[in-house]
């Protein structure tokens, strides 16, 4: 009498899968690793590699069913598989699109102060504006490669030292971005330390929707300790900027974040009132890189 | 120390066994010679790993070898398929050309 055939015969015979691109290295003696360009991963024993590619594995197997369900092989060339890791690819790649919004332009090295977590290689005030400040040139080549972006949304941050030092080459580059940015949408913010605000940088930022970002480190002793500069008066310069910027542009074209060091650790209560007193919903802490004379200074 | 390995140019091709090579660049030196159906791979131990005897260290290469066989196998059996996928992904993007 005919009997029924066992398990076996009904699973899929050699060379029935095709291969998924996928790479592989070993971790351990027996054991590899093998991923794929989806970001999916598996562990394998070094045998069942083997057979895997060399398509020796029944589809009853379990390992089989993983590499199946994570796209490592598919069984026939119409198999949704294929339109399944596009999918996911474009998904992983979809960053791209949206590639660089964010560009920072150091417009000057030179700074009033002396901060002694200060990353950047700082000079002072009356140092050689030719080799501490951007040129024309430097500034038109580096809006030509900002404008490379396929970002449509564009913003572009001046920092530096303190970048309204050199308030000639921010004037030139957010008119002559104006200029060529085609149909993108740019964002303008200075990061400045605020002693510098005058007159003619309010009417300059207001007609050009210009945003600010400034320290605001706490209190006005934790503040001057963290930021000195000539007249120990730098909490005052930056309380006042806040004002005129906010009297003559706009509440909420003035943002602040906190360098966090060993001597505000404990006076978290205080930090926040200070920020609450002016008007800010919000803290960004920032901590200080280990970097530069932040390192020799030895302020962490 | 030098150390010769013999790879059968019939089996292994040259490229893979210098990619082997390559991974290990930083303790031993290579040098590659075909003599007719022989790829000759002289190594040389340039930083002595003292938890490594020189044998042992061949037959990790050997293996090291193997692995990259099997992935040249499996980059030229996926290129086509990896060739699809990737154009349906960049589809409707103007990444492409043509
Ligand atoms: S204000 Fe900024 S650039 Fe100037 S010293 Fe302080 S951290 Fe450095």
């Amino acid at each position: 009498m005919a009997k029924f055939k066992d398990l076996n015969s009904f699973s899929n015979k050699k060379n029935i899968y095709n291969l998924l691109p996928f790479n592989f290295d070993q971790i351990d003696n027996d054991i590899y690793l093998a991923t794929n360009f989806v970001g999916e991963h598996i562990l394998i024993k070094k045998s069942d590699l083997g057979r895997f590619v060399n398509k020796e594995l029944t589809s009853t197997s379990n390992i089989y069913k993983e590499l199946k369900s994570k796209h490592f092989l598919y069984e026939n060339k119409n198999d949704i598989a294929i339109d399944l890791l596009a999918l996911k690819k474009r998904t992983k790649l979809n960053f791209l699109k949206e590639f660089t919004g964010l560009h920072i332009m150091v417009t000057s090295l030179r700074c009033e102060h002396s901060c002694p977590y200060c990353q950047v290689s700082r000079a002072n005030t009356n140092s050689n504006k030719n080799i501490y400040d951007m040129s024309h040139d430097t500034a038109i080549k580096s809006l030509e490669l900002i404008f490379q972006s396929p970002n449509n949304n564009i913003k572009i941050e001046f920092q530096g030292g303190e970048p309204l030092l050199n308030f000639e080459i921010i004037k030139f580059i957010v008119n002559h971005s104006e200029k060529i940015k085609g149909t993108k949408n740019v964002q303008y913010v200075i990061a400045t330390n605020l002693a510098m605000i005058n007159h003619e940088i309010l009417e300059f930022a207001k007609i050009n929707n210009i945003f600010f970002s400034t320290s605001l480190d706490g209190p006005e002793s934790l503040h001057n300790k963290n930021r000195p500069r000539k007249g120990n008066n730098s909490y005052q310069k930056t309380i006042e900027g806040i004002e005129k910027i906010r009297e003559s542009i706009g509440y909420d074209k003035i943002s602040a974040l906190m360098t966090t060091t060993k001597d505000s650790l404990s006076k978290s209560k205080e930090i926040i009132d200070e920020y609450i007193e002016n008007g800010f919903s919000g803290i960004f802490f920032k901590t200080t890189f280990s970097v530069r004379i932040c390192n020799k200074n030895k302020i962490l | 120390m030098v150390k010769s390995v013999n790879f059968d140019s019939k089996v292994y091709s040259l490229d893979v066994i210098k990619k082997a090579a390559y991974r290990f660049s930083d303790s031993y030196s290579f040098e590659f010679e075909i003599i007719k159906n022989k790829i000759v791979c002289k190594i040389k131990e340039i930083n002595k790993n003292p938890e490594l005897s020189f044998d042992e260290f061949v037959d990790i290469f050997k293996n090291h070898v193997l692995d990259y066989d099997l992935r040249g196998k499996i980059f030229k059996e996926t290129s086509d398929v990896r060739n699809l996928i990737l154009s349906h992904t960049f589809s409707k993007t103007k990444l492409q050309d043509g």
